[in-house]
């Protein structure tokens, strides 16, 4: 008991630095275990650290099945195979490529390979809602390329572990894998939105429910000797179905989070301080990593259609190892595969490379990076001079009701955008489109924004519109910024532009309705005397 | 890895939930089921042994459940019945011991059998009268808080008799005796620090850093645990049980302005190490050669299920309490205790007794848990039934309510997401007379709203349940989340409610759509729309 209270007090102190630092919280952890194991030093009792490294795993594994939702990736199911794919692949070879030429066997090199491959869906799907980029184009792009390396570690994580039984044990694994991922399917298809929505239950036996599933699967992986996170993925995946999967996830977030925090403090624990030859092998690998991630990444989200700034923010984002490549390499470990210290040297690059995210994957490197991009800007179809138009800086889902109106007005209108494809469309619509960032003063200069009639800035950041405001300078007073608050409207009207402020539009509109369809009490015995 | 911990717990949480779909068919409460659950992995197919581990987690389990408790009540409720626990609490040990004692003696058993099995009896089981109490909503009811004072207080005389005992089977000599009387001391003495340092934690330490932890739900949840743990850890250093070591740090918890948000979040915690912990008593208990003594097994049950509460009945009513509030904490006590096994293997294990005794004592544990766990449940018809045949009136306690429930939030209008639309919402709609009730994670966004106020993630079943959705005339969702707000429309569609929701990408309009919402919130377009207008009137569009 006083082993387990220990990690978890350990794990508190972990994530209070982690949000003291802004930093993500599973590489302190990791840390946070490593310290403590080294202060008790000998007293511990190993049992409690490797019971906690089991349950959190588990837990770990089965919340991110819970996730694993396919109609989410549908709508981009292209994008996403593209990215996972090659990210994935190109990675793994480069990885596998490295590890040769740094000395490592070829066991050990795969290990590095898929430990390189995977980025991490924890700290990546936090950042992304806490930037509210969840339901940009690019912020499903990534998650959903996220959920599909999980899923090629999962199968990973079968290969390797019989791979010293040969090929047919291997592709023996393979079809157990599919056997139960089958099982899943028909759970997930039929079977989950009876068992936790049909059938009535308390809250109690609803959890027990939602565990069963996942030590039933747990069962079956283990009769099958496949290695438990394949059984705690697919029990994850039968409850991701729509509305099981926020059910279960307000049942189990709790629980999961409690575990999660568990198994990240105590696999720090089970590090040990590798040689200082190792050290630079892992400055090597995430120096490759990250070298590799961004341009690729955004090369090829580029070339599904992500805008240049968005692409090279994935690029950015997923230039981590993953949380799946920590239970990767402890199943390399525990079955001896790879070395204690290489396992600890992969554990150390991913509390590196989780730790660099946040401030690697600010929107100002991004900016930075943008410089580089051969391709911004596209090719200009504006007229040499032009004035008394109308700019609009970020045309999104609504330029549509603002540009063809004004177009067809008679008025010239400039649309910036960074969607190739919407400037494709606004082109052949004979509307003067330009590719680029709003907030690029270079792209401001271009579109000749000072000598417009009117700026409409519609950019999804706000951060983005402070720069345009800051960059049209003297003629603020034509400009209008759609902003959602009152705060980002006092900074915009403080700048001499006037603000759009949709929110209290809507509050007006909900007000109305509701005193017409669900009046105050008073209000409505009013109404019925009256009438 | 052997994954030992997995297997067993796999079998657990399986075997607890066939028993708790069996179990609702004939309403058995849930501890029952999980007990009989144990009883078949256990003693009857022999299929598992509790080792280290799960006992580990069956002490967690005890450990949240009384955090859950300490963090239900504040220190004012807690004085309230400070003067009732005590007397009460150290009443009933005296008078079941006594008259336990004499019932076992006349029933043949010798002396030294007798006083092991009248102190088995006099203790009653804090884990399973609180987790019936959570299952009933009552723990924060006057009888629920008075229930759960004298358990603290058996749970303190338990470490004396654990203590004298444990002299006892090292030989009673001289030097043994002042030990025992040392540790009983640093007992009441760790008990009074304890308390001290938990009370002046909560004044001066906990409040600050709290304040900012609740910006985190996730921080302060598991700070929530790591105080709770903490807590337990001095307990036992002091040498006292863990049960009042989680139970003061809940209290201290109680205190600051989040308890009932980490309430919420602790419980499903708590629901599955309890699960985990009934279910592991059910496998340790020794049934052994039971059956034959299945007469005795049924007289000292009997003494238990209706003498425990008539003892109590008399002392409750005799301090004023009324008949309704006596009765209903008098019902609690009617089962003895886990303790009382751990005491009764003590005295097999130090030679005192034989390993009849113990399995006696299991019996008599299985019949008076199961049977007290559907009075207490079913404690009202119980008492209407006792009072129709005018059995309470013996007792002459009072008879006006003091217990008075408080009023439930009725059709109110819930608004989820305290950011500037949600801020906007909640202003409009309260100056516009409409009752409102806002929530968010951060208690901070809540700040200076008119109307109540709630912290919590609406995605838990139990925040729905406080928020009363099922009774609300609507809920308004200003939140930025794609899964939070399908689930709050589907969740309102179940209780037919209605619901606006925030549209905050047009990707997810055509989605929301088809989720047949009554009003989507679209300030994004309705943006637009203002600016059309303004353009109008520039002359910028024609129509």
């Amino acid at each position: 008991m006083t082993d387990f209270i220990f990690i978890l007090i350990a794990a508190a102190i972990a994530h209070g630095i982690a949000v003291l630092l802004r930093l993500p919280a599973i590489p302190v952890y990791l840390l946070a275990g490593a310290a403590v194991r080294a202060l008790m030093g000998g007293e511990s009792d190993d049992d409690a650290w490797i019971y906690a490294v089991e349950l959190g795993l588990v837990f770990l594994v089965f919340s991110v099945g819970v996730e694993l939702n396919p109609k989410r990736i549908n709508k981009q199911l292209k994008s996403v195979w593209m990215v996972g794919i090659v990210q994935f692949g190109v990675l793994g070879l480069c990885g596998y490529g490295i590890a040769h030429w740094l000395g490592y066997s070829a066991i050990e090199a795969v290990y590095i390979t898929f430990a390189l491959s995977a980025s991490s869906t924890l700290v990546v799907v936090r950042l992304l809602k806490q930037r509210q980029q969840m339901f940009e184009p690019y912020g499903r792009l990534v998650s959903g390329v996220l959920l599909l390396q999980d899923v090629f570690i999962i199968v990973i994580l079968v290969l390797l572990l019989r791979v010293d039984q040969g090929i047919s044990a291997m592709l023996m694994g393979l079809a157990q894998t599919a056997a139960i991922g089958g099982l899943a399917w028909i759970g997930h298809r039929w079977l989950a939105n009876w068992l936790v929505i049909k059938v009535k239950q308390d809250e109690e036996t609803l959890l027990l429910t939602i565990l069963s599933v996942l030590f039933v699967f747990l069962g079956i992986a283990w009769a099958l000797d496949l290695p438990l996170a394949v059984g705690a993925f697919m029990g994850g995946f039968v409850l991701s179905v729509f509305p099981v999967n926020g059910v279960t996830r307000g049942m189990l977030s709790s629980l999961s989070g409690f575990f999660v925090a568990m198994f990240f403090t105590a696999l720090g624990a089970l590090l040990v301080w590798p040689e200082p030859q190792m050290w630079n092998h892992a400055l090597i690998l995430g120096f490759f990593l990250i070298l590799i991630t961004v341009p690729l990444v955004t090369f090829i989200a580029e070339y599904t259609g992500i805008s240049a700034k968005s692409a090279i923010e994935s690029g950015l984002l997923l230039s981590q190892t993953s949380e799946f490549s920590l239970i990767l390499v402890l199943q390399g470990w525990i079955l001896m595969q790879i070395s204690h210290e290489l396992f600890s040297m992969l554990a150390l690059l991913t509390v590196g490379t989780m730790a660099l995210t946040p401030f690697l994957s600010h929107e100002r490197v991004a900016h930075f990076l943008m410089r580089w991009h051969p391709l911004i800007g596209g090719k200009w179809r504006l007229p040499e001079s032009i004035n008394n138009h109308v700019v609009i800086l970020g045309y999104g889902g609504a330029g549509d009701y603002v540009a063809t109106p004004i177009h067809e007005s008679g008025t010239k209108v400039v649309v910036v955008d960074d969607d190739a494809a919407v400037i494709r469309r606004l082109n052949r619509q004979e509307i003067y489109a330009v590719r680029g960032e709003a907030s690029d003063t270079s792209v401001l200069r271009k579109v000749c924004a000072e000598k417009a009639q009117l700026v409409i800035v519609a950019v999804r950041r706000f951060s983005d519109a402070e720069k345009i405001l800051q960059a049209l300078g003297d003629c603020r007073g034509k400009i209008w910024v759609r902003v959602f608050d009152a705060a980002q409207a006092k900074v915009v009207e403080s700048q001499g532009a006037t603000a759009i402020v949709g929110a209290d539009q809507t509050v007006e509109k909900f007000h109305l309705w509701l005193s017409r369809e669900h009046p105050v009490e008073g209000d409505s015995k009013k109404s019925e005397s009256q009438g | 890895m052997q994954f030992d911990l997995l297997h067993q717990l796999g079998w657990i949480v399986i075997a607890g939930l066939l028993f708790a779909f069996a179990g609702k068919a004939i309403r058995m409460p849930t501890i029952i089921v999980y007990i009989f659950a144990g009883l078949l992995l256990g003693p009857l197919s022999g299929l598992l042994e509790v080792d280290h581990p799960l006992e580990v987690i069956s002490e967690l389990g005890i450990a949240l459940l009384l955090f859950l408790v300490g963090l239900e009540l504040s220190l004012e409720k807690v004085r309230d019945v400070g003067k009732v626990a005590i007397a009460a609490g150290i009443g009933q040990v005296v008078f079941t011991a006594f008259f336990g004692f004499i019932l076992c003696w006349i029933l043949g058993f010798e002396i030294m059998e007798s006083l092991f099995l009248a102190t088995a009896l006099t203790f009653s089981s804090t884990v399973v009268v609180v987790k019936l109490l959570d299952q009933k909503g009552d723990l924060d009811s006057l009888y629920g808080r008075i229930a759960v004072g004298i358990f603290l207080v058996q749970d303190l005389v338990v470490i004396v008799f654990l203590t004298v005992l444990a002299g006892m089977a090292g030989g009673g000599e001289e030097a043994e005796a002042w030990a025992i009387i040392q540790s009983v001391l640093m007992a009441f003495g760790g008990m009074i620090l304890l308390l001290a340092g938990i009370l002046l934690a909560s004044r001066y330490l906990l409040p600050k850093p709290f304040a900012w932890a609740a910006r985190n739900p996730d921080l302060i949840f598991i700070w929530a645990l790591a105080w709770c743990f903490i807590a337990v850890l001095a307990a036992e250093v002091m040498g006292l049980s863990l049960e009042i070591g989680a139970f003061l740090a809940g209290l201290s918890l109680a205190q600051l302005p989040y308890n009932d948000d980490l309430r919420r979040r602790v419980h499903p915690l708590m629901n599955f190490f309890i699960a985990v912990f009934f279910v592991t008593l059910g496998i340790q208990m020794e049934l052994g050669d039971a059956v034959e003594w299945w007469k005795e097994a049924v007289v000292l049950s009997l003494f238990v299920l209706i003498g425990n509460p008539l003892i109590f009945m008399f002392i409750i009513a005799r301090m004023g309490y009324n008949q309704k509030t006596a009765f209903n904490t008098s019902v609690t006590v009617a089962q003895i205790s886990e303790f009382s096994f751990i005491f009764a293997a003590m005295g097999v294990s130090s030679g005192l007794i034989g390993n009849s005794i113990l399995s006696l004592t299991a019996l008599i544990g299985v019949i008076t848990i199961a049977v007290s766990a559907y009075m207490i449940l079913y404690s009202e018809p119980l008492y209407n039934f006792c009072c129709r045949w005018g059995l309470l009136k013996m007792f002459r306690a009072r008879s006006q309510e003091e217990d008075i429930p408080p009023d439930k939030t009725k059709d109110h209008i819930i608004v989820i997401g305290m950011n500037y639309l949600g801020r906007r919402i909640v202003e409009t709609l309260a100056n516009a007379g409409y009752q409102v009730l806002a929530i968010d994670t951060d208690p901070v966004k809540l700040n200076g709203l008119p109307g109540q106020t709630m912290i919590g993630n609406f995605d838990y079943a139990s925040v729905q349940e406080a928020a009363g959705l099922a009774d609300a005339r609507m809920v308004v969702s200003a939140l930025q989340i794609e899964d939070a707000n399908t689930l709050i429309a589907y969740r309102c569609r179940q209780h037919s409610v209605p619901c606006a929701i925030h549209g905050f990408d047009q990707s997810l309009l055509g989605e929301l759509a088809e989720l047949n919402i009554d009003f989507i919130l679209t300030p994004k377009l309705d943006g637009v729309i203002l600016q059309r207008e303004m353009l109008k009137e520039k002359g910028l569009i024609k129509t």
